[in-house]
């Protein structure tokens, strides 16, 4: 056992050392597959992820540790991302050195988990050190530890559990939240400002990601609700240089520790055939602008938002058997700005909503077609948002897993192909020239479990 | 003849009675979840585990001490049949599937 836990201590500092800037990257771990025997399609839908099955819930509530008991080699995932991006109008510049204006190609995203079991019954993980190939750094990226336990409560099957992570929406398990939302890959090549740029977000919709560390408690209880409480603090500007690799510029200076919260209900007919979810989560947290403390006074941004989840399984005995999924969400964050009023003219108060409803059907677990729809509305404000942030569109998207599924060739080895067009009817406040930022993505996407080998 | 014939008919009796005593019970595994929450049986029943999934499952029985007798790897189709040889209550489970779970109490 001591053996077992060095071997599994070793590796998770290996990764650990492994410092980027963030990312949205998360998906069907091959080492997750291995450990519990059964393949990428039992827990994902799709067969890749990262679109969780009821199943694919349940392993992560149940902390990253269900198995089949054998004694593999540590849960080592290697994943590599090639991607294409073509706007509809170029960059005013190149996103980075080596890089074009438009029509880039690039092996954008290298990463290495840690995905699985460190104690078992009691203790998993999923982390992952990225090298971003646009940004050329290596970083420590979005990762969540676990230490679980179950029971009864009040005479219910309960399980809950203490998570350790570093972004608010990373230990959800829906795919609703900001963490784990549609699109589950975007261009890695986007402009800060201008063609090719994205729209305003909410503090929780990503901005936080890998510079925080948090810590809390969930619980689900009788298979039905769903409650979870954690806390955060930003990361100072010397930890962050060493996890991210490059000199952090963080648009938000949050100085003391934050809420972050999470409810949801659940439930499932017809011996799970049919699945619903609704709930809330939220934060809020005052920050320094640019990390100017001049004024004395603080922005406090407080995001409330609520979620829905709907799946619809052809066949429950059959994993690559169809599945209809639907997910949305609605961010509404309140903006008081008491330090940027005095430093630079804003409003005392601005509102920023986001709303994202995205369906998709998986054909046997290879074809995956998605639709979304976004909206995002809000104050005008010339020197938060440059003017309004409204901007409207779609994003429309298909996807192929030729692996994944108990018939496949090998488990430890997985692959995904993503197609993807964005359409912009109106972006940051304006309706002329919003499909300047119209994008065409393709990606592939690769896993490879180094504990099946 | 009529000491045969009893000893035939007391030998007869003997194993009916057995026959009655011992049952074996089908639990059926389908869209992850045990066919039944559960399930109350007779010391010296059997119980019969299908695997109906697609998917592989590893249950185990754990009786009121703590012993727990691992039952192994169930591939697709597969049945496992274990023994109740002692009464009590027992807790059965997957380890790859943890909310597949179910009771068995045997008298």
């Amino acid at each position: 056992m001591r053996a077992f836990l060095f071997r599994r201590f070793a590796v998770l500092c290996a990764v650990a050392l492994l410092a980027s800037a963030p990312l949205k990257s998360a998906v069907a771990l091959p080492s997750f597959a291995i450990q519990t025997g059964n393949p990428c399609a039992a827990c994902h839908v799709g067969a890749y992820g990262p679109q969780l099955t009821s199943f694919g819930r349940d392993f992560k509530l149940y902390g990253y540790v269900s198995s089949d008991k054998k004694d593999h080699f540590p849960p080592i995932s290697v994943m590599v991302q090639t991607s294409y991006a073509r706007t509809q109008t170029p960059e005013t510049s190149p996103v980075a050195e080596g890089y074009r204006k438009n029509d880039n190609w690039g092996i954008n995203e290298t990463t290495i988990y840690y995905g699985g079991i460190i104690i078992p019954d009691r203790v998993g993980a999923f982390i992952q050190g990225t090298y971003d190939g646009v940004s050329r750094t290596f970083g420590l990226n979005t990762s969540d530890i676990r230490y679980v336990r179950d029971g009864t409560l009040f005479d219910e099957d309960m399980v809950w559990g203490i998570t350790v992570n570093n972004n608010p929406t990373m230990s959800d398990i829906w795919n609703s939240s900001p963490n784990w939302g549609f699109p589950y890959a975007s261009s890695p090549f986007s402009a800060s400002s201008g063609p090719g740029s994205t729209p305003p977000t909410t503090l929780i919709d990503g901005a936080l990601a890998t510079n925080v560390v948090g810590t809390g408690a969930y619980l689900m209880w009788n298979d039905l609700l769903y409650v979870e409480a954690n806390v955060y603090k930003q990361l100072g500007n010397h930890e962050l240089s060493i996890l991210q690799g490059l000199t952090p510029s963080l648009t938000y200076n949050i100085p003391d520790a934050f809420p972050y919260w999470r409810a949801a209900l659940q439930n499932a007919w017809e011996n799970g055939k049919y699945y619903g979810q609704v709930g809330t989560y939220g934060l809020t947290a005052a920050a320094n602008p640019n990390g100017d403390r001049s004024t004395g006074k603080t922005d406090r941004y407080t995001d409330i938002a609520f979620d829905a989840n709907f799946q619809w399984y052809a066949n429950l005995k059959n994993v690559t058997a169809d599945v209809l999924s639907a997910h949305a969400t609605w961010i509404h964050e309140t903006q008081s700005l008491g330090a940027s009023s005095v430093l630079s003219g804003a409003n005392a108060s601005d509102v920023l909503n986001t709303l994202r409803a995205d369906i998709s059907y998986a054909i046997k677990a290879t074809w995956i077609p998605t639709f979304q729809y976004f909206k995002v509305t809000g104050s005008t404000d010339a020197q938060v948002f440059n003017g309004r942030p409204n901007t409207e569109g779609w994003v429309a998207e298909l996807g192929y897993v030729p692996w994944g599924k108990p018939d496949s060739p090998v488990n430890w080895a997985n692959t995904r192909l993503t197609l993807q067009y964005t359409n912009y009817n109106q972006f940051n406040g304006m309706s002329a020239h919003a499909s300047d930022n119209n994008t065409l993505f393709f990606n592939i996407w690769m896993a490879f479990g180094l504990n099946g080998i | 003849m009529t000491l045969k014939f009893v000893s035939l008919t007391a030998l007869f009796l003997v194993c009916a009675s057995g026959i009655v005593f011992s049952a074996d019970n089908a639990v059926d595994q389908a869209n992850q979840q045990f066919s039944t929450k559960n399930l109350t049986v007779k010391v010296g029943d059997t119980i019969t585990f299908k695997n109906s999934d697609d998917v592989t499952h590893n249950i185990s029985v754990d009786d009121a001490d703590g012993n727990t007798d691992d039952l192994g790897l169930q591939k697709p189709g597969e049945s496992l049949t274990t023994k109740i040889s002692k009464a009590g209550d027992y807790a059965i489970h997957c380890h790859i599937h943890p909310k597949m779970k179910m009771k068995i109490s045997a008298q």
